[in-house]
């Protein structure tokens, strides 16, 4: 919270979905804070920049349904997992991340990061992020035995192999 | 597996033919006035429920193997199978080949008819019942968090109470007056078995949308579109029938489309399932094909 607007109050403000008095008053103090009004300004054209690249990838990529869950999967995975954005994923990340897609495209999105979930808390592990090489066999085992009920022998068997360092 | 080859769009074309062919025969004559081809339709129904269950019987136990070391879920299978298995006898005892010509419709149909027909249909209902109970538990058992939610509670407790109005109006069974005490009873359990199915058709239909997408889901919601079909044309024939007694014929002749479109549903569901295990085939031997590449490639 600075200068009486949150977080929140700016992204609204920024969507267009503040109501009225709200956004009078956050425009009443813009007009006399030039922190703020930078802050705006450059935020403004921020989202104008990322219209404009959005619209451009748009018509340059059409994605799949498969593809576009799994990217948005990923995203989801890295902000529970709070990691940074920018740092290179792990080898143990890269192959949780993998899987995950593996499973999305049979079992869904949330029963394939549920699944991933479950095997980390079944396994020595005990938490998702607490999976590393060491632990990783006794992990990919239990995520094996969920495929199976979930997808059968042939889906085990490729969650195994999709899994295997 | 060959059978996995055939792929839900064939099935579904499979169940565009039979439809397609059956409204062939009826438009000429009108609606109400089906019996004018009871021979060909009779052909067209029994070929149809044979072709859409005897795929499923197939299919249904190639996957009980697939989930050999997945108790519940070679159990949900296996009962899905017995199913299949007793789907496929019914239209034969129901109006049995020898006799094409019979007349298929339970009210003035040969009593022993009946009675050959529910005693298919109670056994598959409660094996149908069990795959659904099973498949239902052993999502639960896999620990993913599928939660039963207070609509759920609502739905199902709109279902016991639509049972109970019923029970209220089970005189209007086409088997309530049957000559045999025995049809009219299991005629009554096969009712209660679809509630019951419908039910476990609701369970499994919460957790698909638990699940978000996948093909998994596509499987659950066919298995639940069979489930809750069933039960809605138990219930609007009845009502219609009662409603309006003088279009029994009509309402007969269009329910038809409906009853013999329910097979094809199983089908589907079955075939999405041999799909999503043929798709995982496929993958798994590109993964093995990649990892063979990368050993040969010389250091």
């Amino acid at each position: 919270m600075r200068h009486g607007i949150n977080e929140e109050n700016w992204e609204n403000y920024l969507d267009g979905k503040l109501p009225p008095e709200e956004r009078d008053r956050i425009e009443a103090h813009i007009i006399g804070c030039v922190a703020c009004w930078e802050f705006q300004q450059r935020m403004l054209a921020l989202n104008a920049r990322l219209r404009e690249v959005g619209a451009a990838m748009d018509r340059s990529h059409v994605l799949s349904d498969e593809q576009l869950s799994a990217g948005l999967r990923g995203v989801y995975a890295m902000i529970c997992a709070g990691r940074d954005a920018a740092a290179p994923p792990t080898p143990v990340q890269q192959r949780l991340d993998e899987l995950a897609a593996v499973m999305t495209v049979f079992c869904g999105t949330q029963a394939a990061a549920s699944a991933l979930q479950t095997a980390a808390q079944r396994s020595p592990a005990r938490s998702l992020k607490q999976v590393t090489r060491e632990n990783w066999e006794p992990f990919l085992q239990r995520l094996s035995a969920i495929a199976h009920v979930l997808c059968g022998r042939t889906g085990a068997h490729l969650v195994w192999e999709s899994g295997r360092f | 597996m060959e059978a996995l080859r055939i792929t839900p769009r064939l099935v579904l074309i499979g169940l565009t033919a039979h439809l397609a062919l059956r409204l062939s025969f009826i438009l000429p004559v009108g609606f109400g006035q089906a019996d004018k081809h009871e021979t060909a339709l009779d052909a067209i129904r029994i070929t149809g429920a044979l072709a859409a269950y005897g795929l499923a019987l197939l299919i249904c136990r190639r996957l009980a193997d697939e989930y050999r070391e997945a108790k519940w879920m070679r159990l949900a299978w296996l009962a899905l199978t017995v199913n299949a298995a007793l789907s496929f006898i019914r239209p034969l005892v129901r109006s049995p080949l020898p006799l094409p010509g019979q007349e298929i419709d339970l009210y003035s149909a040969p009593p022993i008819y009946g009675l050959l027909h529910h005693l298919a249909l109670t056994p598959a209902n409660l094996f149908l019942l069990l795959g659904l109970l099973a498949m239902w538990w052993a999502y639960r058992e896999a620990g993913l968090g599928f939660k039963f939610q207070r609509r759920d509670g609502a739905a199902l407790g709109g279902l016991f109470l639509l049972m109970l109005v019923f029970f209220y109006y089970k005189d209007l069974l086409t088997e309530a007056q049957a000559l045999y005490r025995a049809t009219s009873i299991l005629q009554l359990v096969a009712q209660v078995q679809l509630f019951l199915i419908a039910a476990a058709g609701l369970l499994l239909h919460r957790i698909s949308v638990q699940m978000g997408n996948g093909r998994l889901a596509v499987v659950l919601r066919w298995l639940t579109l069979y489930a809750l079909a069933r039960l809605a044309l138990v219930l609007s024939v009845s009502l219609l029938r009662a409603a309006w007694p003088q279009h029994e014929r009509l309402i007969t002749d269009v329910a038809d489309f409906g009853w013999q479109a329910a097979p094809w549903l199983f089908s589907l569901a079955v075939v999405h399932q041999a799909e999503l295990t043929a798709l995982a085939a496929e993958r798994l031997a590109h993964i093995k094909q990649q990892r063979a590449a990368k050993r040969t490639v010389p250091v």
